[in-house]
């Protein structure tokens, strides 16, 4: 019999309305599950079992009595732990917030719970998801289910490993520069910023106001898609929230990329620091398998990639510093080493320096979409430029290097999926990454289903060594 | 750096001076790729919109 942590969210929908599953089972087995394995990864700071099992039994309640809340009904999900939940510890996995309780639930907490969903508890940050990996944190880091001596990526660390250990099939993250993707990346599953505007960030603790996303890192594109069309909607309370219809994203999925004109932007990649040959010869793979699937696969070239981070990382630094900046001033031994060390480097930048990365910014979006997304309808790109790096690549007292090339379509806003592509010769994920026009997410996912269709031989869909 | 935290208000935490003046170094590398040179017309409309940003150039 199929093991419970294997049925997508469809089928287990499917199945909780039939009768022949319940949502009991479904938290058990989730449960039962991160207790076996979160001893070795880390990636709960919280396990609300009773909230799970009580928010399990009353959606079979509700489901014998013909109340459908839809497809997350039943469905158990966690939530990155700096999402507010309310009456629920939010600790943003920092000492400044150690004892924070909220009162109300952020947005997206609140959508998944009026969704039925089934709430197991909240997951590692990297500290207000930035820095890491950290051993200096009230939390340990999470470890990467297909070898714990690796990372996971972050600063969504504690979503992909309990995505890629199958303790759910969806966890939500966060991603400012690359914090869903690149654990996604690292992990093995699917990772989706959606556009900027599309999920409302309200009673997320920010990082950066204008490069923060929500959304989820999933095990297949389907269950990206189921939570994604839960989570999204406008919010007249989160200033940068897009005031437009949800697009349907499941209904299209599996209508293939044929006729679709793919850009590869080669430019951005090719000659980065850190590029495995692995990574390169998997990007070209796929380019040619899309090809095979009927879509028009050309060279596009953007702009440098150190423009994009050197834009990304000045905004951020700067908007993170304005919203940290009483407690750098008052408590600064309180932040882990690597956060502090990060924020306090913002006090080298002028007002010049935020006003001229904004203006390169609108010079960036421009080139993305109304240059290569104008010709194209899709990118594909490097998103983890290699494997996951192992722990011991990161000193304690200085930042270590974090392979990815995500941080473009932060600056831009554009949806942005992460992919496994196979399977390295170290028995590690490989990655990519599909870009989309703005609010163009159903065409992103529609890409990524045939991406895993296409892919699904390339080695990555065995089972990590930590979800056996 | 020592004046530029002074201003902020800022004091650097004993024992951390190294690590931060590695992260100031990069961030400081990046200032210059800010600037290419563009006319004082370009000005960074829309920021906050992505519509606005992503709009056609005039």
């Amino acid at each position: 019999m199929e093991a419970p942590e294997d049925i997508s969210i469809a089928e287990a929908g499917r199945r909780l309305r039939d009768g022949s599953l319940t949502a009991v089972r479904l938290a058990r087995a989730s449960l039962d599950r991160v207790a076996a394995l979160d001893g070795a990864l880390h990636a709960f700071v919280l396990v609300t079992a009773e909230r799970a099992m009580a928010d399990a039994e009353r959606a079979d309640r509700e489901l014998a009595a013909g109340t459908d809340r839809g497809p997350m009904h039943g469905i158990p999900y966690a939530l990155k732990d700096i999402y507010d939940t309310a009456g629920i510890r939010t600790t943003c996995h920092s000492k400044l917030l150690i004892d924070n309780v909220p009162a109300a639930d952020s947005v997206v907490a609140a959508r998944l719970a009026a969704a039925g969903g089934v709430l197991l508890g909240k997951l590692a940050t990297h500290e207000f998801a930035l820095g890491g990996p950290s051993f200096d944190l009230p939390f340990p880091p999470a470890r990467n289910p297909w070898d714990t001596d690796r990372i996971t990526g972050g600063s969504s660390s504690g979503s992909g490993a309990a995505v890629a250990a199958r303790m759910c099939r969806t966890a939500m993250g966060s991603d400012t520069g690359g914090s869903i993707r690149g654990p996604a990346a690292f992990c093995g599953t699917v990772g989706l910023k959606p556009t900027y505007g599309l999920v409302s960030r309200r009673g997320v603790f920010p990082l950066s106001y204008t490069l923060d996303h929500c959304g989820p890192l999933s095990v297949s594109v389907e269950d990206a898609a189921i939570t994604t069309q839960v989570i999204a909607g406008f919010d007249p309370a989160d200033p940068a929230s897009a005031d437009r219809p949800v697009p349907d994203l499941l209904s299209r999925l599996e209508d293939g990329v044929a006729g679709l004109r793919i850009g590869l932007p080669r430019n951005l990649y090719r000659d980065a620091e850190g590029l495995s040959a692995e990574t390169a010869a998997a990007l070209d793979r796929l380019a040619e398998a899309l090809a095979a699937e009927g879509a028009v696969v050309e060279e596009v070239t953007l702009p440098d990639y150190a423009l994009f981070n050197a834009c990304g990382r000045v905004i951020l630094t700067a908007e993170a510093f304005a919203i940290h900046e009483a407690d750098l001033q008052h408590r600064p031994l309180d932040y882990g080493e690597l956060f502090l060390m990060r924020l306090l480097a913002g006090a080298g930048l002028t007002a010049s320096d935020l006003v001229q990365a904004q203006r390169l910014r609108r010079e960036l979006s421009v080139a993305v979409n109304r240059g290569a997304l104008r010709r194209c309808d899709l990118l594909l790109t490097a998103c983890a430029l290699g494997t996951a790096p192992p722990f011991s690549a990161y000193p304690a007292d200085r930042p270590g290097p974090m392979p990815v090339q995500t941080m473009p379509f932060n600056v831009t806003g554009n949806p942005a999926l992460s992919m496994p592509a196979g399977l390295a010769s170290d028995g590690m994920p490989l990655s990519a990454q599909l870009v989309a026009r703005p609010f163009e997410d159903a065409l992103l996912l529609r890409a990524g289903r045939t991406v895993e269709r296409i892919t699904a031989g390339w080695g990555h869909a065995v089972r990590p060594a930590m979800a056996i | 750096m020592a004046a530029a935290m002074g201003r902020a208000g800022l004091t650097i935490p004993p024992g951390r001076e190294a690590g931060l003046r590695e992260t100031w170094r990069e961030l400081q590398g990046m200032r210059a790729l800010l600037r290419n040179g563009r006319p004082a017309a370009a000005e960074p409309a829309g920021t906050y919109v992505l519509d606005t940003v992503t709009r056609d150039p005039a």
